[in-house]
């Protein structure tokens, strides 16, 4: 199977819709079935990349470095797994939960360009396709995030356009960098020549990689964008984006770091620490001062993305299967909370703290919806936040790194506070004003539906943690040992 | 001896089925409850009292299969975890009796229900779990299904808060423990407790995972000083109060302490700091008792002095207090949930918890004062009861003053309790003229624990070296032979036995609270103030960056213009670090004189470039700039680069145009930066410019390795059948950027015109 298909598909769903634009309502059920398919494809070329190693397509038939190719190994595969597992249930949420006017605006044709764009990024083995993939999420995320035109949506999308493109130019130098120095932009050839390229232009070329990818990974301290924006536009656009984007940028550092760190830029895993390590506290301290639903979520995310970049910058094979593992479950954990915090904001008419109150009394369903995901970011266990916490410490333990390690339990106790406060402000408090509608309306039924399905999924990534971190591990081994993927892509020939 | 009836060979899994059935249990306990009212509670007693009686039969044995990363589900039924199961499951049977009496139908109670089955279930796989880290996912468990209990009145704030504070207390405590597990995994080599051996006295981190374990376990069985949650947790109802927090979920870190002992007791720290630990507890719950004279803060205060003496027990090696540490575990579980199933029945009865406030009771409620009796017995250790025989061992423990002042600090606590809860509340004059007898589910309980504080005293010498033994055992690492017997004659430690009963029951009788602040309660203060200020106080650690406190919202553009220098600065030293990292750089770029026209272009472009920046008016500025962007183009275009100078001058002209007609409609163009913020400003640019040439420079200074572009331009014509290479690099050799950027522009256009349409706020 051609590895090229999971970026083809949303990509042809988005250009059907096209040609129906004045049919949006047909868009949702097109988005729908699109997005199922979308698992099956990616299901299959998952398969295939666990079965029997990296897929490697070449485009047009030019062998590399000539041309691009696409490379889907597990840890590509199974990111665009998990992105396709979140497609659908936005897809499925969307069928009722975003306004006819959004709607009429291409809202899904946009969502289905950032699949094609968050897959490309995942498959692509080609420095300059991985610009132009990033490209095609920014601009479809920043037309999600304006897409309405409120006040404060504006504010938010000014923000996050702004740093995004930045980082974009800082990219761009990079990649610009990388071909005057050494000639190539194929990742497998640059993994090849980068240690025999002047050290300092390689230092500068990981540098600059590091700060663009960091930028979109929201860490410590170039993550200012993401609390100013994810709580504005509407909760299915905040919760697809709290799911995919800033994973894309820890998928890209987990790429370049494994690809290129260890011999052009051995000082990476040591400055990684450093930002894992803040990131970890800034994000969870910013996550306590907030007292609004969505802002509390956004903040959680920074920290998160701390605890991943532990584990890469440990780079030990348990650390990095704990990053692997962390973010895979992450990506579910995380878009169910903001589908909830959605649902909640319904409910009470507003995502203030202050003013929700009284859904445990009122809706015992929804409440134990909850309880899944937010436990599972807090790391209880036997939920999948758990292990991935578990592996990710039992690594640091190891390799000794107790600053890291106590900074990350503290940050676990303190994530925990910040769920009890949701809990304990939007839940158990009861309600300022007592609401007269019925909480359940039929729409809001059918936005649960992939709320409950995600929740199980996260309880299933916590049974199942066994056969899921073995393949976590089998990832790890991929990674480490980057001779495998150059030899795929290049073949014998230099 | 009931040797014979536990080989008497169940299948295996046993323990397996206890805890599916009992989660299985905790999904279906709301709509039990739902259906049958209060009085489901009676039928789900089914699952406990069948859990007892697999306890009594079912042999020792362990199942174990892999979960993930080298945890196993290990499952392993010892002395240890059978005495503790059955303790579980015989107090959870006859507490969910009492609770079918104790409840009124009310909303939520079907929800309370599966969570109260839910926390029986993982107590259960706490105990039985052999594996380290399993058991730690039953210990949070626990606490999970601890905090909905204690928060099941959830409108009152003060529920929700001791709620948090139970939960986040013992959480902290059991992250340190897994900690702790972990770095005894990297001594021993297994999470498994039947494999680990013990830890060599001269382990370098023995002491470290030691101390993270303690922490664990002083958190959960509310140790001196993180009793103070312990307290709080009475606003959960009394079942929950005499289950959780009496009986079983705070003894969890005292049964982790007698799990760990054969593997960390030759740490040489395990003594001195349990010992320690265990006497400023006991000491500490007995000062705080002469504070209080509500029923369940009293119980709450001596189960803490109990689990303090229990700790500072299992200090020692000797063996007579590990024979103590066994009769005191079983006969505190017994008394203390009788004892708080009697408060229950009699703040039912007479609608106070006022211990002062009961009095002349025991002809009104004949069987709750028979139950209350036998187990405050118990408590004070009188002869003839368990109480008195694990007192005895205590007493027994030779060596040091310190044991004894412990011993009498728990037994003089303990006896206060009793009298006042089991006894005086049934003698004396009656004050309360209307209570009533509870109904029978209410008096059971109480009564089943006292008839059996004796009965399983006066023939412990039956049944004590089957079951007591078989615990020694598990806490000795190897079979032991105890003696045990329910009277040890005439001594002096009997005498001082006595003393100790007399005294607390005469402590409960004649003394009054000395008031009602408690002193050492300011740790309790201290949290909440704790709690509340650090919303605030991560507020100012986080403001500096940026828009994350601002809680309006990111409207503030100065904000952004703050954090893109940041960016920008990130980005210059970032750069600069690059490329000093490797020594000086040799910039070989050899210098060419530029010809008339090139240097007219550069002095224009740059002298234009900072004009910009001067520039009184947006016009001008832009048309400025589109000068220096044509000046660039222009230079391309003397190096031979026609494309490439074309496609500038389009994007120059383009940006121009539509810059131009958006500054037609914004408003006076003003300067809102301070003078220092424009120094920053340009310090930065004029950074970031320098480190962009040097860099420019150094990749110049040798040719790139491989030479992609040269191969490309040979494969156009013969493969591409082009002639002009950019064109076949971006629809061929390429093509599929050229789709992405095609992409690009679509969204953007729908971007476009949506922003420009699309008011959602002129719709509302």
């Amino acid at each position: 199977m051609s590895a090229l298909w999971p970026v083809l598909w949303p990509l042809l769903t988005a250009t059907v819709m096209g040609l129906l634009w004045r049919h949006p309502v047909w868009h949702r059920w097109i988005g729908v079935g699109a997005c199922f398919a979308h698992v099956f494809i990616a299901v299959h070329l998952m398969g295939e990349a666990n079965g029997r190693g990296p897929v490697v397509t070449t485009l047009g038939g030019w062998k590399p470095p000539f041309g691009i190719v696409f490379v889907a190994d597990r840890l590509g595969a199974a990111m665009v797994l998990v992105t396709a597992v979140i497609g659908f249930a936005i897809a499925l949420s969307s069928v009722r939960g975003i306004d006819a006017r959004r709607e009429a605006f291409g809202y899904h044709p946009l969502v289905q360009t950032l699949l094609g764009g968050v897959c490309g990024a995942f498959l692509t083995g080609d420095f300059f396709n991985l610009y132009v993939w990033f490209e095609v999420m920014l601009v479809s995320s920043f037309v999600l995030l304006a897409l309405g035109g409120e006040r404060r949506q504006m504010a938010g999308a000014l923000h996050y356009v702004s740093y995004n493109l930045v980082a974009s130019a800082t990219f761009l130098i990079g990649m610009g960098t990388l071909y005057g120095s050494i000639g190539t932009l194929n990742m497998a050839d640059v993994a090849q020549r980068l240690p025999q390229a002047n050290p300092a232009v390689a230092a500068v070329v990981v540098g600059l990689l590091t700060v663009a990818f960091g930028v979109k990974a929201a860490v410590f301290p170039l993550f200012t964008w993401l609390p100013a924006s994810y709580h504005t536009p509407p909760t299915l656009v905040s919760a697809l984006f709290a799911g995919l984007l800033t994973k894309v940028g820890v998928y890209a550092l987990i790429r370049t770091t494994t690809l290129l760190g260890p011999d052009s830029a051995p000082w990476l895993p040591g400055v990684l620490v450093v930002v894992a390590v803040l990131s970890m506290g800034f994000g969870v301290l910013g996550a306590v001062a907030q007292d609004d639903f969505r802002r509390v979520l956004s903040l959680h995310i920074v920290s998160q993305i701390g605890y991943m970049l532990f584990g890469l910058a440990l780079m030990t094979p348990l650390a990095l299967a704990g990053a692997v593992y962390y973010v895979l479950h992450h990506i579910l954990v995380k878009t169910n909370l903001f589908l909830i915090g959605g649902l909640a904001k319904r409910m009470c008419g507003t995502e203030r703290l202050a003013g929700m109150g009284g859904l445990y009394r009122r809706s015992p369903g929804l409440s134990l919806l909850f309880l899944v995901p937010a436990l599972s970011l807090a790391g209880l266990p036997p939920l999948s936040g758990f292990w991935a916490k578990l592996f990710v410490v039992r690594a640091g333990i190891e390799a000794d790194a107790w600053a890291g390690v106590a900074v990350a339990l503290a940050c676990g106790l303190l994530t925990l506070f910040s769920m009890l406060k949701l809990w304990n402000e939007a839940f158990w408090k009861p309600a300022p004003q007592e609401p007269t509608e019925p909480l359940w309306t039929a729409r809001r039924k059918w936005m649960a539906v992939p709320v409950a399905l995600l929740a199980i999924g996260t309880v299933g990534f916590g049974l199942f943690a066994g056969p899921l971190f073995a393949f976590s591990e089998r990832v790890a081994e991929e990674l480490l040992r980057p001779e495998t993927y150059v030899q795929a892509v290049l073949g014998g020939s230099k | 001896m009931l040797g014979p009836l536990w080989r008497s060979g169940l299948p295996d899994g046993g323990m397996l089925a206890v805890l599916g059935v009992g989660f299985l249990l905790s999904v279906l306990a709301p709509f039990v409850v739902r259906a049958a009212g209060p009085k489901g509670f009676a039928w789900l007693a089914a699952y406990p009292a069948g859990v007892f009686a697999w306890g009594l039969a079912a042999p020792s044995e362990v199942t174990a299969f892999p979960w993930a990363a080298g945890v196993e589900v290990a499952l392993r039924l010892d002395g240890l975890s059978r005495l503790f199961v059955l303790l579980v499951s015989g107090l959870g049977a006859l507490i969910l009796v009492y609770a079918s009496g104790y409840f009124k139908p009310r909303p939520n109670l079907g929800r309370f229900a599966g969570a109260f089955i839910g926390f029986m279930a993982s107590m259960l796989g706490l105990v039985l779990a052999d594996d380290a880290i399993l058991l730690f996912v039953f210990w949070e468990l626990t606490s999970v299904t601890s905090y909905l209990l204690i928060g099941f009145d959830h409108e009152s704030p003060s529920a929700r808060a001791s709620a948090q504070q139970a939960f986040l207390v013992t959480a902290a405590g059991g992250l340190a423990m897994l900690a702790g597990f972990v770095v005894l995994h990297s001594e021993t080599g297994t999470f498994r407790f039947s494999e680990m051996g013990f830890v060599v006295p001269e382990a370098l981190m023995g002491a470290p995972a030691l101390l993270l374990i303690v922490a664990g376990c002083a958190t959960k069985s509310a140790q001196f000083p993180f009793h103070f949650w312990l307290p709080n947790a009475m606003a959960a109802p009394t079942p929950v109060s005499a289950f959780l927090h009496s009986a079983t979920m705070v003894k969890a870190g005292v049964y982790l302490l007698a799990r760990l002992k054969p593997t960390m007791e030759s740490v040489t720290l395990w003594s001195p700091l349990l010992m320690g630990l265990g006497a400023a507890t006991a000491l500490v719950a007995l000062a705080l008792l002469a504070y209080h004279h509500d029923a369940k803060k009293l119980l709450a205060y001596t189960t803490m002095g109990a689990l303090g003496a229990l700790v500072f027990l299992l200090g020692q090696p000797d063996r007579y207090a590990l024979q103590a540490f066994v009769a005191l575990v079983t006969a505190h579980a017994l008394y203390k949930g009788a004892l708080f199933l009697t408060a229950g029945s009699l703040d039912k009865a007479t609608g106070t918890r006022d211990v002062f406030a009961w009095s002349g009771l025991g002809r009104a409620m004949p069987w709750t004062a028979f139950g209350g009796a036998l187990a405050a017995g118990s408590a004070l250790g009188l002869v003839g009861t368990l109480g008195f025989i694990g007192k005895e061992y205590a007493l027994k423990v030779g060596g040091a003053p310190a044991g004894w002042i412990v011993t009498a600090a728990f037994a003089l606590g303990a006896g206060l309790v009793a009298s006042r809860v089991g006894i005086l509340p049934f003698v004396g004059g009656r004050r309360e003229a209307k209570a009533i007898e509870v109904p029978w589910a209410m008096w059971l309980g109480p009564v089943v624990l006292g008839v059996a504080g004796i009965g399983l005293a006066l023939s412990v010498g039956l049944w004590g070296a089957g079951l007591f033994d078989e615990v020694g055992a598990s806490l000795r690492g190897r079979p032991v032979d105890w003696t045990w017997k329910p009277f040890f004659g005439f001594d002096r430690v009997f005498a001082a036995s006595l003393l100790l009963a007399g005294l607390g029951f005469w402590l409960g009788w004649r003394i009054r609270p000395l008031g009602s602040t408690p002193p050492t309660m300011g740790l309790d203060r201290s949290w909440h103030r704790a709690v509340a200020a650090l919303p605030g106080w991560a507020a100012k650690a986080t403001s500096w960056l940026a828009p994350v406190g601002s809680v309006t919202g990111a409207a503030a553009g100065g904000r952004l213009r703050d954090g893109l220098a940041g960016l920008f600065s990130v980005v210059t030293v970032v750069v600069a670090t690059g490329l000093a990292s490797s020594g000086p750089i040799r910039f070989a770029v050899p210098f060419v004189w530029p010809g008339v026209f090139e240097a007219m272009l550069v002095v224009l472009a740059g002298a234009t470039a900072v004009a910009v920046v001067f520039a009184p008016r947006r016009v001008s500025a832009i048309c400025m700039l589109g000068i220096v962007g044509t000046g660039v183009a222009l230079i391309f275009l003397t190096h031979g680069a026609p494309d490439l100078a074309l496609t500038q001058l389009l994007a120059e002209l383009l940006v121009i145009v539509i810059a131009v007609l958006v500054f037609y409609r914004l408003p006076k163009f003003r300067s809102l930066s301070s003078g220092w913020v424009r120094v920053r400003d340009a310090t930065i640019a004029l950074g970031f410019g320098t480190v962009m040439a040097l860099l420019l420079l150094a990749v110049q200074s040798s040719p790139p390795q491989a030479d992609v572009a040269a191969g490309l331009a040979a494969r156009s014509v013969p493969e591409a059948y082009g002639r002009n290479v950019v064109n076949t690099i971006l629809v061929d050799f390429r093509a599929l950027d050229t789709l992405g950027e095609a992409t690009v522009l679509v969204v953007a256009a729908i971007g476009v015109l949506a922003l420009m349409r699309l008011r959602m706020e002129d719709a509302a």
